[in-house]
């Protein structure tokens, strides 16, 4: 109980930090955001009232104040750019980003763990080295610029690889956007077209960012299941003379699951910081396309709207993993 | 007695550092205890025989057979026929030997499933039964425990319950009592004198403490930096020649006035 | 950690000591067939840097319109650009860049953080918790969504996203040091030198802060590789260096249009990248290998 409401506390005080920077850095903002808002051909008094709207005249911690007030009703502000309510364009984007995301970890956990696990068991001989080199390439390859090259391989030269957006633009606003995931919308709509075409447009980014995740969640495996394999419970597992299949996957894997817990969780964090770049690159509808975008345009209310969403889903992420995983351990208990 | 353990000039090495030189010695279905201090190359011994020696290690040996099958030329297959099936192994920390996340029971119905192909609620039956015979008073309480929630003495009870169940003709002990305070020790070595001999298995009984093996075994052997240097009946140890032995016999506490 | 052979010579200083240590240390590195590999592609990255006006064939910023979007050939090994420029000479230009930006990280960022965490795990207390939780809320931060509002708010330039890079990237040093600090102040050595009247802030500076370095270098030198991808990703925004200036990430964002039929214009500084990258990364596991092990 007590680790629960120092971690609470540890919540509240990093998501207060959070508010306070970005709070900060929109008014390191160079622009004067009333003028964004009534433009610069507006009168002294038009200006003098907007500026009083948007609470400008008032001292710094006031200012603050109203910021979290309205934070906490939800309400980011107005986009410059497109009039609307930064937090429904967020709600509309958001979920874009989201589906990539599980997507490519699902990729990175199916395809990383297996690799982990057997880089581990064949310690130091070709498969530990091919998992190595595979990794470091995941490592240092810059997500945004293997984004491109892979575009221009299956989309542009083999036409393997769908087009930009999520959906071919015939199938757009065809199934109601009940969650946005249009994988789940689809399903759940019974239309099978809209789902196969999501999945078509899902499979290159998700491949990509699959790849990153795979490189980073294998790396992890590998680790953890080398400190297992050392241990003396398993010396004592094959001398029950159980397979070395089920000592692997079985005994040792079973002790590695709740550390990948926490690894797939930080790898879905990683994707989530990552999606800025990636959205760009293949023109996807999701939360860091619209940051860039509003950031390109210089609408401050967007991007500081969705710097917040993301950091808020960061925070929560980090804090799960140091929270909740904790507790999972049957040895922790 | 036939022997149903021979080992000759058997030699471990990690790189060029030999940790056991020439050990040869043949057992039969007795209690032979192997002791030496730290370090001596015994817990090794017992692991060359399963064929399980640490990353590192390397091994030969003139010859190595249990009841007639040479361990030296069995391949994985055989050897995994051999382990839990015919040969057992105790080691000395429960918290370490068990795995962490499997609860105890569960541990003890894969060795009946595996090598008695018990189905699933027979395996539980006989489990618990297994338990009780280790005198764990409330078995099906301690079938659903995870081993870090036993004391030392219960998991070691749990532990042989789990290595028996193969029901092996040898038991490999390494240091089962070591861990443990006066009373689980003794409460431990009572279960596996009561075991062995009820199913006249071998027991090679590895073990730092030679007054503890002097009292439980038939026959020791003393092991000092990877040579066996000393081999005589547990009765006959008064009389032991070589130097070490004498020394570990002079260091044993003493309750009588020193003459 | 200690490299010392148990019939190891006596230094006579301790600045011998430390040589010797240093010395040790490269020697088991070059001894790793990768780690070397890293410090040949680093050494070779600083080479190029310094010595880019003379290496490269061409002005970076020089424009030959009539040979835009040429193919690598002779005159132009790695082809031109839009505008005309040589791709090489642009991609040494830009490594002076991508070098410059990893010195000023390396140079103050684990300073800065070393600084933060010593006196926090030195002091404890109120410092510790105010200090910590400070670092926390960054670390919190995802380092590139902090970088990229940061240089939203005070606008492009290579100064802001240095400024947003290094921001986000002090709090695992400080923790680290910190960690290392709090398990160092036990030691009997330094309570013998605070017996025998060492200040506080001696024994900081000269006893407890250069045993934490060991880690911290280990740690620089991985980040150094999310820093190089950092700065190319701001870049790739456009939010880093001003054009006409050649910056990988920036080049990359320019070469996007052309990507169909003039592929190179894209590629090539993503190989450069890629490889700076992978040099640090080598490095940064060998050193850790010898350094650290128990980071693995």
């Amino acid at each position: 109980m007590r680790a629960m409401l120092s971690l609470g506390a540890k919540a509240a005080l990093t998501l207060f930090g959070l508010l306070l920077v970005t709070f900060l850095i929109a008014r390191v903002v160079p622009i004067d955001p009333v003028l964004a808002v009534v433009g610069d051909r507006a009168s002294s008094e038009t200006y003098a009232r907007v500026r009083a709207e948007m609470g400008l005249d008032r001292p710094v911690a006031v200012q603050f104040g109203r910021y979290v007030t309205m934070l906490a009703e939800g309400d980011l502000g107005q986009s410059a750019l497109t009039r609307a309510k930064v937090a429904d364009d967020i709600a509309r984007f958001f979920p874009a980003t989201l589906e990539l995301a599980t997507v490519a970890t699902l990729i990175g956990l199916v395809l990383g763990i297996p690799a982990g696990v057997i880089a581990a068991a064949r310690h130091n001989r070709w498969p530990d080295h091919a998992l190595r080199l595979v990794s470091l390439f995941g490592y240092s390859v810059p997500v945004f610029w293997l984004g491109l090259m892979a575009l221009l391989l299956f989309y542009a030269d083999l036409g393997w690889a769908a087009g930009p957006g999520r959906l071919d633009p015939w199938l757009e606003d065809v199934v109601r956007p009940r969650s946005g995931l249009l994988l789940v919308d689809g399903v759940l709509a019974g239309n099978g077209t809209v789902v196969l075409s999501a999945l078509r447009h899902l499979a290159l980014p998700a491949a990509i960012l699959g790849y990153y995740s795979l490189a980073y969640i294998s790396r992890m495996t590998r680790s953890l299941m080398l400190e297992q394999l050392n241990q003396d419970y398993i010396a004592v597992a094959r001398a029950k003379g159980l397979s070395e299949t089920r000592v692997l996957w079985c005994h040792a894997l079973g002790n590695v699951l709740v550390p990948l817990a926490t690894v797939a969780t930080l790898a879905y964090a990683q994707l989530l910081e990552g999606s800025v770049l990636t959205e760009t690159v293949f023109a996807w509808p999701g939360i860091g396309r619209y940051i860039t975008g509003s950031l390109l345009s210089l609408d401050m209310n967007a991007v500081m709207g969705g710097t917040l969403v993301v950091g808020a889903v960061f925070i929560f992420l980090n804090l799960l993993v140091e929270g909740l995983y904790g507790r999972l351990d049957p040895r922790l208990r | 007695m036939s022997a149903l353990l021979e080992i000759e000039d058997l030699h471990v090495s990690f790189g060029t550092a030999e940790a056991v030189r020439g050990a040869s010695f043949a057992m039969g279905r007795e209690r032979l205890a192997l002791v030496g201090g730290s370090g001596a190359g015994k817990s090794l011994i017992g692991r060359a025989i399963l064929r399980l020696l640490p990353a590192g290690a390397s091994m030969t040996a003139a010859r190595m057979n249990f009841d007639g099958i040479d361990l030296l030329a069995a391949g994985p297959r055989e050897m995994r026929a051999l382990r839990g099936r015919r040969i057992g192994w105790v080691l000395q920390d429960p918290k370490f030997s068990l795995n962490p996340v499997m609860s105890v029971g569960t541990q003890v119905e894969e060795m009946l499933r595996l090598h008695r192909r018990l189905d699933r609620r027979a395996a539980r039956e006989e489990a618990l039964a297994l338990l009780e015979s280790v005198w764990l008073r409330e078995p099906a309480r301690v079938h659903a425990l995870y081993p870090h929630e036993l004391s030392g003495g219960m998991g070691q009870r749990a532990m042989i319950a789990m290595m028996l169940a193969g029901e092996p003709d040898l038991l490999i002990a390494d240091e089962p009592s070591s861990a443990l305070d006066a009373g689980a020790a003794l409460q431990v070595l009572a279960v596996l004198d009561d075991l062995v001999a009820r199913r006249g298995m071998g027991l090679l009984f590895i073990s730092h403490d030679l007054t503890l093996v002097e009292g439980f075994c038939d026959r020791v052997m003393v092991i000092e930096a990877g040579s066996i240097v000393e081999s005589c009946d547990a009765a006959a140890l008064g009389e032991a020649r070589h130097p070490y032995t004498r020394r570990l016999l002079a260091a044993r506490p003493r309750l009588e006035a020193a003459p | 950690m200690s490299l010392a052979h148990p019939d190891a010579y006596e230094p006579a200083s301790s600045l011998a000591a430390r040589l010797t240590g240093a010395a040790e240390t490269a020697r088991a590195l070059a001894a790793d067939r990768s780690a070397l590999a890293g410090m040949v592609i680093v050494t070779l990255l600083i080479l190029a840097a310094a010595a880019a006006p003379l290496l490269a064939p061409y002005d970076p910023n020089a424009q030959d319109l009539a040979l835009r979007l040429a193919p690598p050939g002779a005159a132009h090994w790695l082809g031109t650009d839009e505008l005309g420029r040589d791709v090489l000479s642009r991609l040494l230009a830009g490594s002076r860049i991508t070098l410059a930006v990893v010195a000023l990280i390396a140079l103050t960022v684990p300073a800065a953080g070393l600084a933060v965490g010593c006196l926090a795990g030195f002091a404890g207390g109120i410092v510790d918790a105010v200090l910590m939780r400070i670092a926390d809320v960054f670390l919190a931060f995802p380092r590139l969504i902090l970088a990229l509002a940061l240089v939203a708010a005070m606008g492009p330039g290579l100064s802001h996203a240095l400024i947003a890079i290094a921001l986000a990237a002090w709090p695992p040093y400080a923790r680290l040091a910190r960690a290392e600090t709090m398990a160092i102040r036990e030691r009997d050595f330094i309570a013998a030198a605070r017996l025998s009247g060492a200040s506080p802030a001696r024994l900081l500076l000269l006893h407890i802060a250069p045993l934490c370095l060991p880690s911290l270098i280990v740690r620089a030198s991985l980040d150094m590789a999310g820093v190089i991808l950092t700065a190319a990703g701001l870049g790739f925004l456009g939010l880093g260096v001003a054009p006409p200036q050649a910056e990988w990430g920036a080049m990359i964002a320019a070469g996007r249009r052309f990507m169909l039929d003039q592929w190179w214009v894209a590629a090539a500084p993503g190989v450069a990248i890629a490889v700076a990258t992978l040099g640090f990364n080598l490095l940064g596991e060998g050193l850790r290998d010898v350094l650290d092990p128990r980071q693995r």
